[in-house]
C-alpha cells in the first residue's frame, strides 16, 4: 500500500487562509488562519510550535520542552486568548490563560486560530482572540497509526490513534505520552552589564517533564435527521519547576496537574432548521510541591511548614443552538448556555459563579452573494457582571468566481475577571473582589487572494483596551490586580502559501505589532513588554511518496522587557530543519534538527532559558 | 617638610594615597539556629541580611530573620561585622518578650548612633518599630513602636525621620524623648497609583525623600526640623535608594526603568538627569557612594556595579554575586572593596573591583 493512499491528508493543501466553513464555524468571517495539524507528520511539534506557523500569535514559552507555555493573539495578554477543545472553552487553574505544554499536539487535527475582539462569537475573554482545538476524528473505515520519537535531553514521544466503525458512526481513540530530562545546556552571561561581558556554559536543572493524554470520541447517527457526539479528553502530567537562569529553584519543586472534559452533543435536523444540544464539563486539578506560601520562594516538600497547595476548577454547561433560514438567504442562528464555574483551593476557598449567556448571529448575503454581511450579539453574565459583545463583519468578493475576497469587523466585548484575580489570597499575592471586567473594541481589515497554487492573506488591525487587570505592589509587601491599565495595540499580518512542483510547497507568515500603554504615568506611550514589533515565519517543505523533508526559520525582532522601554530583550532566530524517508511499507522514519544554529543564548520571559541544538528521530506509520 | 608635602599631594593626585580598607572575606559566616533566638525552636529562621551602614570599622548589618519561606521566625537583629575576619557580634532587637522588632531593614547612621527599621511581620502587621543602638555598648538604647511598616530612616539634629512603606507619608520621632511626634508629613507621591516612600536621607541639612510606584516618583525636600516642603522633583518609577554623591549632588536608582539619576541641588531649585540606564541589569536596589564612584545592586540580575562619575556617568566594573542570591544592599570598603549583604541567598559577601 503506497504512503499516499495511506496519508492522504498530507496531500492536502497545507495551510488554509479561512474561507468560509474551512475556518472557524464560529467567527466565519473572522481574520483567521487555520492550521492542519497532519501535515507536520514525522516533526515533533508541541501545540505552540504549531500555533507559531500563523500571523498575530506569540508564544511564551518559559523554559523548554514540557514546561509551560502560553500564548498572546495580537499583542492581547495571555489571559485575554480563549482556547476551545472542540468547542469547550478550556481554562487554567486559576481561570486564567491555559497551558499550552498541557495540550497533546498528536491528538488535533486542525487548530483554527481567529484573531480580533471576537467576544460575540467566543465568549466574554476573547479580547485578542481565539485558538479553536479541533481533535482528529475518525473517517469512517478502521485506521490507525503511531509515531515514536527520541531526542536530545531525554525527551521522548510516543503517540498513537485508532478510528474505527462503530454502529451507524465511528469511534477513535488517541494516545499521546511525552517525557523529557529537560537538562539541556544554555549560555549566558553573568556580568550583563559590561559590553562584550562573555558566557559561560550553563545546564538546566530540574526541568524535567512527564505527561500523559488521551482522548476518545464517538459519532452515531441516532437516525436521518440526528446525530450524536461524544468527546472525552484526558491529561496528567508532572515537571519540575527550575526558575530563572538567575534564581533557580535549589530544593527542586514540582507541578502536578490532572485535567479533562467530557461533552455529549446532539445535533437534529428540523426541516431547514437546525438544532444542537449539548453538555459538557471540565475539571482541572493542580498541586504545587515545595513552593513557599509567600508566593516566592521555594520550601523544602515534605516540611511541616511546606505544605502542598492544592487548586481544584471544574465548569459545567449546557448550551443549545438553533439554526434557521430567514428570507433572502439569511440564516440566523441563536443559542443559548448556562452553567456555573468552581474552583477548589488552599488559597482561594470554595467559589463558584453562574455563567449564562444569549447570542444572535446572522449571514446577510448581499449583491447576489458578493457580498456577505455577518452580524452578532452575545450577552454574558458572568458570576453576576454582565456585558455586551456586538460585532459586524463584511466579507465581499468583486465577482462570485472571484479569487479576491475583501472582509473587515469591528468587535466590542470585555473579560471577566479570573477566579485567581478575585479570590487567590496567596502569601505575596492579595485578591481584589472589586475588579471590573477589561474591555477592549478592535476594527480590522483585509484582503486575500487565492488560487490554485497561491494563497495570501493580508490585513491590519487597530484595537484598544481598556480597565486592562494590572497586577501592582500592595504596600508593603504584596502585590494584587487593579483594573489601573489602558492600551492601544495596531499591527498588520500577512501570511503566504504557495504550491510548488515535485510536492514541495511553501508558505511564510509575517506580524507587526505597535503595542502601546496609555496608561497615565511613566509608562505612558512607551512599547508594551514582551511584544515583539516583528515576527517572520518562513518554511518550505515537501510531502512525497518516499521522501520528505522541511527547513524553516523564525525571526522575533527585539522587544522590551519592562513597561518604560529602557532594557529590551534581544532578537531572536530560529533554524530547524528535517529529512525523511519511507522505510519500509508505511513505516516512516525522520530526523529532525532544531535550532541548527545552536544558539544557547536564547531566552524567554523572565530570564528563562531556551534550549540550543537538539536532535529528534522520529519513526511512524499509518494503516 | 615642603618636599614631603609636594611628594605627598603627588602621592594623592596618583591615588596612591586612597585609603584602603582591610580585604574583605570572600564570604562571611551569619548567625543561625538558636543564636537567632527562635520563637519555636523546631523552627529557627534564617538570619536574612538586609541593610548596612558603616560605623566605626564595621559594617552593621540589619537581620530580617525569616525562615526559607520567607516567614518572620524571630526578632529583628543588628549584626556588628568586621569585614575582614567575619567577627560579628549579635544585638537583639526584639527586646524583652522578642516580638518588639521584627524583620529588621534599613540602618542608618546619626550622631554616632545607628537607626534601624523594624518593618514587622507582614502577615499580622505585629513588630513595626525603630531602634536605636549604641555601637560602643553594642546594645539597644531606645526604641519606640512604629504605627506604620516603615521603610527608610535618617538621622537630623533633632529628628529621626522614617517613611511609610504603605503610603507617602514621614514620621518623625523627638531625638529627645524618642517618641513618634506630630502628625505625619504628608509628601507629594505620583498622581495615580499605590504609593511608597522607599527611602529618606538628611542630605546638606535637608531631608529628602522619596515616594513612588510603578508610574513615576517624586524626591521631595523638606526642612529637616518641621518637614515643611522645600521642594519636589520627578525621579522615574520606583525609586527605591539615594544618596550624596561626593561631588554633593544626589544620586537616586530606580528599580522600575534601571536607570540611576543624579539631582543636583541649587538654591531651591533640583535639576534632574538621567545619567545611566542599565540595559541589562535589572530590578535596582540600593546606590552607596565613596569618593567620585558609585555603587549600585541589582537584585534581578544579582549583580553589583561601580560607576564612575568624574566625566559623567561610567560604568567601570560589575560583579555576580552569585545566583539566586537577592542582593540588598551594598557596602563600599573603599574605591575597590565592598560587602554584599545577599537577602534570598542569605549571604553576606565581600568582592572586588578590578582596577
Amino acid at each position: 500500500m503506497g504512503a499516499s493512499a495511506q496519508e492522504p491528508e498530507l496531500h492536502g493543501e497545507p495551510v488554509e487562509i479561512d474561507v468560509g466553513a474551512a475556518g472557524s464555524q464560529r467567527a466565519p468571517a473572522a481574520q483567521s488562519t487555520v492550521v492542519d495539524a497532519t501535515r507536520f507528520g514525522g516533526e515533533v511539534r508541541s501545540v505552540s510550535e504549531l500555533l507559531l506557523s500563523a500571523p498575530g500569535v506569540t508564544v511564551h514559552a518559559l523554559g523548554g520542552p514540557g514546561q509551560a507555555a502560553t500564548f498572546s493573539l495580537r499583542g492581547a495578554s495571555a489571559d485575554q486568548s480563549l482556547v476551545l477543545l472542540d468547542g469547550i472553552p478550556l481554562q487554567g487553574p486559576g481561570g486564567g490563560a491555559v497551558d499550552l505544554a498541557t495540550l497533546p499536539a498528536s491528538l488535533l487535527e486542525r487548530l483554527v486560530v481567529s484573531r480580533g475582539v471576537l467576544g460575540a462569537q467566543f465568549g466574554a475573554g476573547a479580547l485578542g482572540g481565539a485558538v479553536e482545538l479541533l481533535p482528529r476524528t475518525a473517517r469512517g473505515s478502521a485506521s490507525g497509526g503511531a509515531q515514536v520519537s527520541a531526542g536530545s535531553f531525554g525527551t521522548a514521544q510516543v503517540a498513537a490513534d485508532a478510528a474505527a466503525p462503530f454502529g451507524s458512526g465511528s469511534a477513535l481513540v488517541a494516545l499521546q505520552l511525552d517525557r523529557t530530562a529537560g537538562n539541556f545546556d544554555f549560555a549566558r552571561q553573568s556580568t550583563p552589564s559590561i559590553p562584550d561581558s562573555p558566557y559561560f556554559a550553563d545546564v538546566r536543572e530540574n526541568a524535567d517533564a512527564l505527561r500523559g493524554s488521551a482522548i476518545a470520541r464517538v459519532a452515531r447517527r441516532l437516525s436521518a435527521d440526528s446525530e450524536l457526539d461524544i468527546l472525552l479528553q484526558g491529561s496528567a502530567g508532572e515537571r519540575g519547576l527550575p526558575g530563572p537562569a538567575t534564581n533557580p529553584n535549589r530544593l527542586r519543586p514540582r507541578e502536578l496537574d490532572q485535567g479533562g472534559v467530557a461533552g455529549l452533543r446532539l445535533r437534529h435536523i428540523l426541516g431547514d432548521s437546525t438544532l444542537s444540544l449539548r453538555v459538557w464539563g471540565r475539571v482541572d486539578r493542580l498541586e504545587l510541591r515545595g513552593q513557599s506560601l509567600q508566593g516566592f520562594g521555594e520550601c523544602q516538600d515534605g516540611a511541616p511548614d511546606c505544605p502542598r497547595i492544592g487548586q481544584r476548577s471544574s465548569a459545567a454547561r449546557a448550551e443549545v443552538e438553533y439554526g434557521r433560514p430567514l428570507p433572502a438567504e439569511q440564516w440566523l442562528k441563536a443559542s443559548f448556555s448556562a452553567g456555573e464555574d468552581f474552583i477548589v483551593g488552599d488559597e482561594t476557598g470554595l467559589r463558584r459563579r453562574t455563567i449564562a449567556s444569549a447570542a444572535l448571529s446572522d449571514e446577510v448575503p448581499l449583491a447576489s452573494r458578493n457580498i456577505s454581511l455577518h452580524p452578532a450579539v452575545r450577552f454574558d453574565s458572568v458570576g453576576g457582571q454582565l456585558g455586551l459583545s456586538p460585532a459586524l463583519a463584511v466579507l465581499a468578493r468583486p465577482w462570485p468566481a472571484s479569487p479576491v475576497e475583501l472582509r473587515a469587523g469591528w468587535g466590542l466585548s470585555f473579560r471577566p475577571p479570573s477566579f485567581s484575580e478575585l479570590y487567590l489570597d496567596q502569601g505575596g499575592i492579595s485578591p481584589n473582589p472589586a475588579l471590573r471586567p477589561e474591555r477592549a473594541w478592535s476594527i480590522d481589515a483585509g484582503a486575500g487572494w487565492r488560487s490554485e497554487r497561491l494563497t495570501v492573506s493580508a490585513g491590519l488591525f487597530w484595537s484598544s483596551y481598556r480597565d486592562l487587570i494590572v497586577y501592582q505592589l500592595f504596600p508593603p509587601a504584596k502585590v494584587k490586580p487593579f483594573n489601573v491599565g489602558n492600551a492601544r495595540i495596531a499591527g498588520a499580518e500577512l501570511q503566504i502559501i504557495l504550491t510548488l512542483p515535485a510536492g514541495f510547497f511553501a508558505e511564510g507568515s509575517y506580524s507587526f505589532l505597535q503595542a502601546r500603554d496609555l496608561t497615565p504615568g511613566a509608562s505612558q506611550d512607551q512599547p508594551l513588554a514582551y511584544r515583539p514589533p516583528h515576527r517572520l515565519f518562513l518554511r518550505v517543505a515537501r510531502r512525497g511518496d518516499r521522501l520528505e523533508g522541511y527547513a524553516e526559520t523564525s525571526f522575533t525582532s527585539a522587544m522590551p522587557r519592562n513597561q518604560y522601554g529602557s532594557s529590551f530583550q534581544g532578537s531572536q532566530f530560529l533554524l530547524n530543519a528535517g529529512l525523511g524517508a519511507r522505510a519500509y511499507g508505511p513505516l516512516w522514519l525522520d530526523l529532525e534538527a532544531k535550532n541548527l544554529l545552536d544558539d544557547r543564548t536564547l531566552q524567554d520571559f523572565f530570564q528563562y532559558p531556551l534550549p540550543g541544538f537538539s536532535l529528534a528521530v522520529i519513526a511512524r506509520a499509518r494503516l | 617638610m615642603k618636599r614631603f608635602a609636594t611628594l605627598f599631594l603627588l602621592s594623592l593626585a596618583c591615588g596612591a594615597g586612597k585609603y584602603k580598607a582591610p580585604a574583605p572575606l570572600p564570604s562571611i559566616a551569619l548567625p543561625t539556629g538558636d543564636k537567632l533566638n527562635p520563637y519555636d525552636p523546631a523552627k529557627p529562621g534564617l538570619a536574612r541580611p538586609a541593610g548596612m551602614a558603616d560605623l566605626n570599622g564595621k559594617a552593621w548589618v540589619a537581620l530580617n530573620n525569616m525562615d526559607a519561606g520567607y516567614m518572620v521566625r524571630g526578632p529583628g537583629f543588628l549584626a556588628a561585622v568586621v569585614p575582614s575576619t567575619g567577627a560579628t557580634a549579635l544585638i537583639d532587637l526584639g527586646g524583652a518578650d522578642e516580638r518588639r522588632c521584627k524583620n529588621a531593614g534599613f540602618v542608618r547612621v546619626g550622631d554616632n548612633k545607628l537607626y534601624v527599621t523594624c518593618a514587622g511581620d507582614y502577615s499580622d502587621g505585629s513588630g513595626t518599630a525603630i531602634v536605636e543602638v549604641d555601637p560602643i555598648a553594642g546594645a539597644v538604647t531606645r526604641s519606640v513602636s512604629a504605627p506604620i511598616s516603615p521603610a527608610g530612616v535618617a538621622a537630623a539634629p533633632t529628628r529621626i525621620w522614617f517613611g511609610d512603606g504603605a503610603s507617602g507619608h514621614l514620621y518623625a520621632i523627638d531625638k529627645a524623648s524618642f517618641a513618634v511626634t506630630g502628625a505625619p508629613v504628608p509628601i507629594q507621591c505620583p498622581a495615580a497609583g499605590y504609593s511608597t516612600t522607599n527611602d529618606v536621607a538628611v542630605i546638606g541639612g535637608d531631608l529628602y525623600a522619596i515616594c513612588s510606584n510603578d508610574q513615576g516618583g517624586v524626591l521631595s525636600r523638606l526642612d529637616a526640623s518641621t518637614g515643611a516642603a522645600k521642594g519636589t522633583a520627578d525621579i522615574g518609577p520606583i525609586g527605591v535608594a539615594l544618596t550624596q554623591t561626593g561631588d554633593g549632588r544626589i544620586a537616586i536608582v530606580s528599580g522600575g526603568d534601571n536607570k540611576l539619576r543624579l539631582v543636583t541641588v541649587s538654591g531651591t531649585k533640583m535639576t534632574v538627569e538621567v545619567a545611566y540606564t542599565f540595559a541589562q541589569a535589572t530590578s535596582l536596589q540600593d546606590v552607596r557612594a565613596r569618593d567620585q564612584f558609585l555603587f549600585t545592586v541589582a537584585s534581578g540580575t544579582n549583580t553589583v556595579e561601580k560607576i564612575d562619575l568624574s566625566s559623567g556617568a561610567k560604568l567601570l566594573a560589575e560583579v555576580n554575586v552569585g545566583d539566586g542570591a537577592g542582593p540588598w544592599n551594598i557596602l563600599p570598603l573603599d574605591d575597590d572593596q565592598a560587602i554584599v549583604s545577599n537577602w534570598m541567598s542569605n549571604t553576606l559577601v565581600g568582592v572586588k573591583w578590578p582596577h
